[in-house]
């Protein structure tokens, strides 16, 4: 049951990680040919708006991705000095305010994502969902991330 | 009394470990949804949705696009050999004087300041290739990771500079405005670097001199020409208006592409994808922080938290100067316990608003706040250049962080004469736009 959840967690990862790298690489080819088409004479109305939205994307997605690398910025806990037992209390409600949290932002994220198929994009015209839909489908892969994680504590601990 | 507990679960938090990004968001998103934070008639779905909002907003914007491309840019030359070019060029320049080489590298890292948008990537890319040359000549290894770690903060100074894109998209100062205002700077700081490291270099007799000869100069620029035209492209393209910051950062992105790949052949496409990936991770990072911020930030502005330290801030009864030099006692002081990003995000809305009492401008301002906290990167606890010149040299931080001080010291008088001296951050931007 454990290593089934890393597997996912594990083979979500590298697909987030692939994703990435399209946005990345689609961000520097817009941007590149905004450039261009303007000295050109012929500005493009929409990559801008394009390329703000693969941002977000990447934030979101990038952000998942930097947390199964384990990468994000932070202080080495002062739990560590006190001994294991206690690092292992305050790890395991360190994780679930964290999924607490993703799971507001599954449930309002979701629900923001339908509201906002009313409005739709200044330049594109295409339903706000679209680019909001990142925030809670992002929020999801943390969960899965975070709940990997747990197992992985409790795992620790049972042995 | 909400903000109070914000703070304190922000640190709490940051103590027990918790990455960063949630340690700012966690508490805010809970608080936010607490009931008797707001107004009972507010419904709970409508907070929820706000906070949704403010996390999409946090990020949705074309400045903040700058960041994944110039690290991206910076990760291109990184690899592609151009550290190696630019050291050897800033050798033959100034590896005649007592301690050549430890000054070769400030240089260097200044040349590299000028690509490359932060400090991490400045001293990681030098670094990698200073170090080892450093403990050949027999310099100790805690100095010249010092001295790596110096010159890599110089990287967020020299535009082009996420934290000054980040300070812009924050204030809507002119990001173009604060580049420029930081040039100056940066060369200061290098020339301050140089002076300690020569000094320390006399005195203790470390390294090796090396003949001037102007036939070297020639022989390394010709092969660091197309390597020092990437700072050329990048800031004369912004700042003559031509491109803005962030077609700039894509335009330093396939320049870096074009000298590694043709120019240096030390890139190959293989290489691309993890490159990609790995830069976008660092910077979603950042961004990720500041779109957890946004969150945090809106609830501070909500509680009037802003307008309660401007009135107990002028209670104070300080004048301008002495303002002024509380709020970058201050800042020193949070730069050594916090990281970049977040300190510029949860202090800036507040400190941007006391500007006019400090009797500064507000992209002289800018450009302290990034210099200051420039400064936070090198002092320990907490300081990314020290960490990563640590991690290439292998020496204990406790070590790097005391060979460091010297340094430190020479950075805050060339801080002091920047708070205290104007023209050195505004001349160059009221030239530029007149």
């Amino acid at each position: 049951m454990i290593s089934i959840l890393q597997h996912i967690s594990a083979w979500i990862n590298t697909a987030v990680e692939k994703l990435l790298l399209v946005l990345g690489g689609s961000i520097c080819l817009l941007l590149f040919a905004q450039v261009l088409f303007r000295y050109l004479g012929a500005s493009l109305g929409w990559s801008e708006e394009v390329s703000r939205h693969l941002l977000v994307a990447i934030t979101f997605l990038g952000g998942t991705a930097a947390y199964k690398r384990m990468s994000f910025i932070g202080l080495k806990g002062i739990g560590h000095s006190l001994g294991k037992s206690v690092q292992r209390v305050i790890v395991v409600i360190l994780q679930v305010a964290t999924l607490g949290c993703f799971c507001i932002l599954v449930w309002f994220g979701t629900e923001y994502t339908i509201k906002a198929w009313e409005h739709t994009s200044a330049a594109l015209q295409i339903p706000m969902s679209i680019p909001f839909a990142v925030i809670p489908i992002s929020s999801m892969v943390f969960i899965v991330h975070v709940v990997s994680d747990m197992a992985t504590t409790f795992k620790r601990s049972a042995q | 009394m909400t903000v109070v507990v914000l703070f304190a679960l922000l640190f709490l938090f940051i103590a027990l470990g918790l990455p960063i990004s949630l340690s700012i968001g966690l508490p805010a998103i809970g608080l936010m949804l607490t009931p008797g934070v707001f107004p009972a008639g507010i419904q709970l779905s409508a907070l929820g949705q706000t906070i949704v909002q403010l996390l999409f907003a946090g990020v949705d914007s074309f400045d903040l696009l700058a960041v994944p491309l110039f690290m991206l840019a910076g990760a291109i030359m990184e690899t592609g050999g151009i550290s190696r070019q630019l050291i050897d060029f800033s050798d033959s320049l100034v590896g005649w004087v007592p301690g050549g080489l430890a000054c070769a590298c400030i240089v260097a890292s200044m040349f590299f300041a000028g690509i490359s948008g932060s400090a991490a990537a400045d001293t990681a890319a030098i670094g990698a290739v200073v170090i080892p040359a450093m403990i050949r000549q027999g310099y100790p290894p805690a100095f010249a990771a010092a001295v790596v770690a110096a010159g890599g903060s110089i990287g967020v100074i020299i535009p082009p500079s996420i934290p000054m894109v980040i300070f812009g998209f924050l204030t809507n100062v002119s990001i173009a405005k604060l580049f420029a205002g930081g040039m100056m700077v940066g060369v200061l700081f290098g020339c301050s670097f140089m002076t300690v490291s020569i000094w320390i270099c006399m005195k203790k007799g470390y390294g090796l001199r090396v003949r001037f000869s102007l036939q070297r100069i020639c022989q390394t620029l010709k092969d660091a020409v197309w390597a020092l035209g990437a700072p050329v492209i990048v800031l004369g393209g912004i700042l003559s208006g031509i491109v803005t910051v962030t077609e700039a950062a894509a335009l330093a992105v396939f320049y870096a592409l074009l000298v590694s790949m043709v120019f240096n052949r030390e890139l190959k496409w293989k290489d691309m994808p993890a490159l990609i990936i790995r830069s976008q991770i660092t910077a979603a990072t950042i961004l990720f922080i500041i779109a957890m911020a946004k969150v945090f930030t809106w609830l501070i502005s909500m509680k009037q938290t802003t307008q309660l330290v401007g009135t107990a801030i002028t209670a104070l009864g300080l004048p301008p100067w002495g303002l002024l030099l509380l709020v970058m006692a201050a800042l020193l002081v949070i730069g050594c316990v916090m990281e970049t990003t977040a300190a510029l995000i949860l202090l800036v809305p507040v400190l941007a608003a006391l500007t006019p009492r400090m009797g500064v401008d507000p992209v002289q301002f800018g450009v302290l706040m990034v210099v200051n906290l420039a400064i936070g990167m090198l002092t320990p606890p907490v300081g990314i250049c020290l960490f990563v010149s640590c991690g290439i040299s292998g020496v204990p931080l406790g070590e790097v962080g005391r060979a460091v001080m010297p340094l430190v010291a020479a950075a805050i008088a060339a801080l002091l004469i920047a708070c205290f001296w104007p023209p050195l951050t505004l001349w160059l931007p009221s030239l530029i736009y007149r």
